[in-house]
């Protein structure tokens, strides 16, 4: 899924719980105090969002997709390029979401070390999750060239 | 041969030409670009007004409501007449009144109910009794009501049918109290009583005076329920009452009787009629609407009956699909599409249309019928008359209207290099509407559209030019437009190939030539100009570098506080635009600073100024004579920072010294202004939620104009009415230029600092 840049989950103070980057060639290198205090100041633009709304906002040349989790308040937020398709791109973002709850219901007062252990295999999730979906659009895009 | 030379020749020139005629086709095309002259179709919204009049006739009713058939209208005029009007007009009629005993009064443990006889020789409508009566006592949960009930001949006493009921009012503590029944009774001829009875919560009693001295009706009986039924019933000492009766005067003049109509909250007479029983009401130059599509008016006193006949006019006022078609070299075609349904009688439409539009057309079903006698063009406004408006029928309204000038700032110049970004500037003629900025490349393939309201004199446009985009001229369609004018210009750039070394300020080129020329071609005049370029080079490096360490510098910024040394008070402190700190984060660092040596961190102390690695965060502390300023970062803090942070602390030292010095705990209101220190040496606005604050005396130049203008789409995007500096700056990256123009409209306070509350 080479529309996809990042995917990043926050929590209501603006720390970032879970980072992602879809290394794609080409990509420029990110600047990490930038990103950090971006990915604060995106909380405001999802401070009215409801339970399960996705949000889309365009900035600078980027979209960036949003959805929140009732319980913990948590942000998850997909950076793409603009030509990508909400249809495509939020099914993704809540797949991630759920996959989180999944994983991590029952298990945020666990010792650091299994954190981040959870953390790491959630992460092969989020991989699974996206080339999973970009398999689907190779088919849809092959089919619909045969059509 | 000759001639066989002579024709070789001919073949030759022709050929010559030829050639020659398609590099000079090439030519031209190459200068003039390849985008033939476009037009664009610009969808509008244009005002139209529809009016209707509505008439109709409603018998025998005591208020009105008129259908409207849609709750979009408003009435503007209204004509009513009314006939046959019956007045129902109240009348007292006092059975007994003169009180001389009160000893008959329910309770909460004897008398439940007391009645008292009347009769009726006619049918009768009663909206009301008084009854003569005494509270004492009374309490909120009593229940007492005043009924008409039936008659109980054989017992002379109420029977189980009421015919109306009221809770009782006493607002007069002892004496008369009238009962008003919800909607007139209409009572048949014959025997009734009426009764007070109910549920007395606590000590409460309700009196009901009698007269068993002198009654006027010595004949009617009186009843009781002590909680068991009816019964006890005597004559010779009846209650206190008068019933309020209603006379049916028919045909009167509605003056006589005071009849008013309230419409829209306002109270309107109606007057006097040529015959009996009539009147009228004509109201004109109002406008209101209605709730719903009822137009519901009430008759004061809801004591008529009447006939109606009625005449409104109604206007709606409502937005109509249009659009107007822009091309160059021609006069702009504007269209309107009105969706037009008739309703009501006499329905028509008045379009208001400017002054300077011309050859304005109504097509009816695709068929101009400009011509007939139900189009009216009038000055500037146009009307469809009655006869000509039915269902289901295509309406179109066309005209034409001539170019109207505006001016483009050119100012960046027509050449650009790949890479770089395209500017112009475009000043609408009047400050409203839209600009729409097309670019095309070389071969006409649209590059970029763009649709920017006009909000200020000058609007800008910006292109980022790929580097690898192609070379050639490239015009940009400039579209102006608002509801009644349009305008179209265009533009070609030149787009060039960026030079091979970037490293060189580009306005160091020019001073290199002169010098090259000025010098010749020594040696010594090339190694001056080598050494003054180099160190224009270091010093641009320098500004970069100072500029790259502020910017990461203020967005590490956590946290700022400030104690009293004495009490350990924090007089001051700052949540940056990060996460919110743990307190017991700072308790922890003065605890190990006390406790324990702590290891510093680079082993390097600046001033009196201490950097400290502090779990996750890397902790500065300064120390002064009367209070300690800590910050906390999320990455090591450079030179400079360090540097400010003790000029900081210097000038809170000079202006609040002598508070600090004196500061014994209590309110710490008085340091509030101390951030305004820190704005000034750290600049932290820049970390902060910003505003736009639009200001015409500050002058703006092109880039912060438009970091402004970008500022502005990222706050309509992100429906905030806020943005963050570094939602301005392109994939998260470190852009110098934006960089130094945030900080630019910060300190021309054009971008300001807002307090927000996320977690609200």
């Amino acid at each position: 899924m080479k529309e996809i840049i990042w995917i990043y989950i926050i929590d209501s103070s603006g720390a970032t719980i879970f980072g992602y980057d879809n290394y794609v060639k080409g990509n420029s290198e990110v600047n990490h105090t930038l990103l950090s205090h971006f990915i604060y100041a995106l909380q405001s633009v999802a401070k009215n969002m409801g339970e399960d709304e996705t949000k889309e906002v365009e900035i600078n040349k980027n979209k960036f997709f949003l959805i929140k989790e009732k319980l913990t308040s948590y942000l998850f937020i997909i950076k793409t390029k603009l030509n990508a398709k909400p249809e495509v791109i939020s099914p993704i973002l809540t797949k991630i979401k759920e996959k989180f709850v999944e994983k991590f219901t029952g298990h945020f007062t666990l010792p650091v070390q299994d954190k981040i252990e959870l953390l790491r295999s959630f992460k092969e999730d989020v991989k699974r999750i996206i080339e999973g979906k970009n398999n689907l659009s190779s088919l849809i895009e092959s089919l619909s060239k045969i059509n | 041969m000759g001639h066989l030379i002579e024709k070789k020749n001919i073949i030759i020139s022709i050929l010559f030409l030829s050639i020659f005629s398609l590099i000079l086709f090439h030519y031209i095309n190459s200068s003039c670009g390849m985008v033939s002259t476009k037009s664009l179709l610009i969808p509008l919204n244009y005002q139209i007004l529809e009016s209707s009049d509505k008439q109709g006739e409603i018998n025998n009713i005591s208020s009105i409501d008129i259908d409207l058939e849609s709750s979009k209208w408003s009435i503007t005029d209204i004509e009513m007449n009314f006939t046959n009007i019956e007045y129902f007009e109240p009348d007292i009629y006092t059975i007994e009144d003169i009180p001389i005993k009160d000893d008959l009064f329910l309770d909460k443990h004897n008398v439940k109910g007391l009645g008292v006889q009347f009769n009726l020789n006619d049918t009768t409508t009663i909206s009301g009794v008084y009854l003569y009566i005494k509270a004492l006592v009374p309490h909120t949960l009593d229940e007492i009501n005043v009924q008409i009930r039936g008659y109980n001949s054989s017992i002379n006493a109420p029977n189980i049918t009421t015919y109306g009921e009221i809770e009782l009012n006493y607002t007069i503590a002892d004496g008369w109290n009238y009962q008003n029944f919800a909607s007139p009774i209409s009572l048949s001829k014959g025997n009734y009583f009426l009764v007070m009875e109910g549920y007395v919560h606590a000590a409460g009693e309700y009196h009901w005076y009698y007269n068993d001295l002198n009654p006027t009706n010595p004949d009617l009986y009186i009843s009781k329920n002590n909680g068991y039924g009816w019964g006890n019933s005597t004559q010779g000492s009846p209650f206190l009452y008068k019933l309020v009766q209603e006379i049916n005067r028919k045909n009167v003049y509605p003056e006589e009787v005071n009849m008013t109509a309230i419409i829209n909250g306002n109270y309107h007479k109606i007057l006097n009629g040529s015959q009996n029983g009539s009147g009228y009401l004509i109201l004109s130059g109002i406008e209101f609407s209605t709730p719903n599509e009822i137009l519901h008016i009430l008759i004061k006193n809801n004591r008529f009956l009447f006939n109606l006949s009625y005449y409104l006019k109604l206007k709606n006022q409502f937005l109509s699909d249009a659009f107007v078609n822009i091309t160059e070299n021609e006069d702009n075609f504007w269209k309107i599409v009105p969706d037009l349904n008739r309703c009501n009688y006499n329905y028509s439409v008045r379009i208001e249309l400017p002054n300077h539009w011309y050859n304005v057309s109504v097509f009816k079903d695709d068929i101009n019928i400009t011509a007939s006698e139900s189009i009216v063009i009038n000055g500037n406004l146009l009307f469809i008359l009655n006869d000509t408006i039915h269902d289901d029928v295509n309406w179109e309204i066309t005209a034409n209207s001539p170019k109207i000038d505006f001016n483009i700032d050119l100012s960046r110049g027509t050449e650009f290099q790949l890479g770089k970004e395209l500017v112009l500037s475009a000043i609408a003629p009047t400050r409203e509407g839209n600009f729409t900025f097309i670019l095309y490349n070389e071969l006409g393939a649209e590059l970029d559209k763009k649709t920017i309201p006009v909000t200020s004199d000058e609007t800008l446009y910006s292109f980022n030019i790929s580097s690898t985009a192609s070379l050639g001229n490239w015009t940009a369609y400039i579209y102006w437009n608002n509801d009644n004018d349009a305008s179209v210009k265009s533009q070609i750039f030149t787009i060039v190939p960026a030079p091979h070394s970037s490293d060189t300020p580009p306005d160091i080129i020019p001073i290199l030539i002169l010098a090259i020329v000025i010098g010749g071609a020594s040696v010594g005049g090339s190694f001056t100009v080598y050494q003054a370029v180099k160190r224009q080079k270091r010093k641009g490096e320098i500004k970069l570098k100072k500029l790259s360490n502020k910017f990461k510098d203020i967005l590490s910024l956590n946290y700022l506080m400030i104690s009293d040394n004495k009490s350990g008070v924090n007089v001051y402190e700052q949540v940056f635009a990060r996460k919110t700190i743990d307190p017991s984060l700072i308790s922890g660092f003065l605890d190990a600073i006390r406790n324990f040596g702590v290891e510093l961190t680079g082993s390097y102390r600046k001033s009196e100024t201490l950097t400290l690695d502090y779990e996750d965060s890397v902790i500065l502390m300064h120390e002064a004579e009367y209070f300690r300023l800590i910050i906390v970062m999320s990455e090591k803090p450079s030179d400079e920072l360090i540097n400010s942070i003790t000029n900081l602390a210097r000038d809170i030292e000079d202006r609040y010294g002598n508070m600090l010095r004196e500061f014994k705990g209590g309110k710490v209101t008085q340091f509030a202004g101390i951030s305004e220190l820190i704005e000034l040496h750290l600049n932290v606005s820049f970390t902060l939620a910003l505003k736009i604050v639009f200001d015409k005396k500050v002058k703006l130049n092109p880039t912060e104009k438009l970091v402004v203008q970008k500022a502005s789409e990222i706050m309509k995007q992100t429906n905030l009415d806020y943005f963050y500096s570094t939602f301005l700056m392109t994939d998260q990256q470190f852009d110098p230029e934006m960089t130094k123009t945030i900080f630019d409209l910060i300190n021309k306070k054009v971008f300001q600092p807002i307090s927000l509350n996320l977690e609200e």
